[in-house]
């Protein structure tokens, strides 16, 4: 069964298998392909199927339909055909057409992509995206451990490390005292936009006054107690 | 540093061509694995480029260093935050990226190339961690499993925006979208990281073949109940091929093994000397 792969620039958005025809395409919403672009006519083009061809036919749009380039009213498809439509590719993958063809015959220049296929975004599509996904403004955060209970040789730590250990041991960035410490108590892990607490030693450290096991999220405003010494956590923004 | 590992790459299920590599040395201590893209066989040369040129360069740089008359080339900045082997490494990226770059300019049936990479070198008691693109590192240690690196990924950006969930982005249609990755463009820019070593850590290298095909508690129980490094790398490829081997599948494991106490001495005592 041929495939169609909807493109912006060189990224992949979707793949779509030609399952039945027709299969129409435009910015309205009862299309069966639907780009919500205002390059796009409401009903821009349809995809039907002619004997074993598959053929495209422009209906009336504004801006047309482009096959490699060239404007067309309607046109017969190949494998690896681009069908321009407004910035949007449609790249028609159709196996079987590809086995009856030469070599020769493919695009020059266009090169098979399948849907699995790694894309990198070029800068343009990135600030495309970019702009399309303007988060609200947040700045970069980092955790960390204010000392609020106890004695240590600091009384905040910043966890910029990706790996911060609490212990008694020599790779314990923060350290604490006492006999029956262990060498390390808990792990603190970085990940990009959260912390997880791992008890490395069973039952050792404490959350909110809970026993920890295994690996737990940390939240804004959790206490950690190891060994005597409690710590607040908080997530700050981070210092330029 | 003593350690024992297994590497190894497999096709896939759907795939007819392997646009995975990987490199090992362990006496360079430098493990690779790169995941290659483009079209016509482009993804096998990107892949198999960054790992030549970059172990190649480390290499030279390493070999250059211990000689104090040999003059030193770094490509791009120096971070003084990181040991001089990382730097080394970075260069040697650096320059892998540039090169591959370079070549997909000159041949258009090369154009469009690139590849991930994520590389671990490993010296007295750190591993030096680097990477491009969405391959990954994982550490496990004290039973769980970590990931070290951050996908260079559309939806991971997403997600740092707090615009999807990490659930989310496990669905979402621009999952092969990458932000970074060697050979697309002149320079780029790579993360790196360092970590403490510990007696039996497993760290795994892996492309994303792994990784979209076998969820990450999957991974540790494997890496919980296996005895060996073999064992791991051969059934973690066996269950991403049960889910389904969409793309080619590329495992490294490493396992640092405990030096005993007379080793330790020994080293202590020829350090002092």
């Amino acid at each position: 069964m041929p495939k169609l792969l909807l493109k912006f620039h060189a990224a992949v958005i979707k793949e779509i298998p030609a399952e039945k025809t027709p299969i129409t395409i435009g910015r309205k919403p009862d299309n069966d392909i639907v780009i919500d672009n205002m390059a796009v006519s409401g009903h821009h083009a349809k995809i039907t199927q002619q004997g074993a061809t598959y053929v495209i036919e422009d209906l009336q749009s504004t801006n047309g339909t482009f096959v490699n380039d060239k404007k067309i009213i309607n046109s017969g498809l190949k494998n690896n055909d681009n069908i321009l439509i407004g910035q949007h590719t449609i790249v028609f993958v159709d196996p079987k057409a590809e086995q009856n063809q030469p070599e020769a015959q493919a695009p020059a220049q266009k090169q098979p992509i399948d849907s699995e296929a790694t894309v990198v975004m070029s800068s343009k599509a990135k600030a495309a995206a970019a702009a399309e996904a303007q988060g609200p403004g947040k700045k970069e955060m980092i955790g960390n451990l204010k000392v609020i209970e106890g004695k240590l040789d600091q009384n905040e730590y910043v966890l910029s490390g990706l790996l911060t250990y609490i212990g008694k041991g020599e790779s314990a960035a923060i350290k604490i005292k006492g006999m029956f410490a262990p060498d390390i108590a808990a792990l603190i892990s970085r990940r990009p936009t959260s912390y997880l607490i791992t008890a490395v030693k069973e039952g050792y450290p404490k959350l909110n006054n809970n026993t920890v096991s295994g690996q737990i999220e940390l939240k804004d405003g959790d206490v950690i107690e190891v060994g005597g010494i409690k710590f607040l956590f908080q997530m700050k923004e981070k210092a330029e | 540093m003593a350690i024992e590992f297994s590497a190894k790459t497999d096709v896939g299920n759907v795939r007819t061509n392997n646009e995975d590599s990987l490199f090992t040395d362990r006496e360079l201590e430098l493990y690779i694995v790169a995941d290659g893209m483009g079209g016509h066989n482009s993804g096998e040369v990107a892949s198999r480029m960054a790992c030549e040129i970059t172990s190649k360069n480390f290499k030279d740089s390493l070999t250059r260093s211990k000689k104090s008359d040999a003059t030193q080339v770094m490509y791009g900045e120096n971070n003084p935050n990181i040991s001089q082997a990382a730097n080394h490494l970075i260069s040697a990226i650096r320059l892998a990226n540039r090169v591959i770059y370079e070549a997909s300019q000159g041949y258009s049936q090369n154009q469009g190339m690139g590849t991930t990479l994520v590389a671990l070198h490993s010296e007295d008691n750190h591993y030096h961690i680097a990477w491009v693109g969405d391959s990954r590192i994982y550490l496990f240690r004290h039973g769980h499993l970590q990931q070290l690196t951050v996908d260079h990924s559309l939806v991971q950006e997403q997600v740092d925006k707090g615009l999807i969930s990490s659930a989310d982005a496990e669905q979402s249609e621009f999952k092969n979208i990458l932000t970074r990755a060697l050979g697309t463009s002149e320079d780029v820019k790579v993360d790196t990281a360092e970590i403490e070593a510990f007696d039996d850590d497993y760290l795994l290298l892996c492309s994303d073949g792994l990784t979209r095909m076998v969820p990450d508690d999957k991974i540790s129980e494997i890496l919980k109940s296996a005895e060996n490094c073999e064992e791991i790398t051969t059934k973690l490829i066996e269950l991403a091929k049960e889910a389904g081997g969409r793309d080619n599948i590329t495992v490294i494991i490493l396992q640092k093994k405990s030096e005993n106490f007379w080793k330790k001495f020994l080293k202590s005592v020829a350090k002092t000397v």
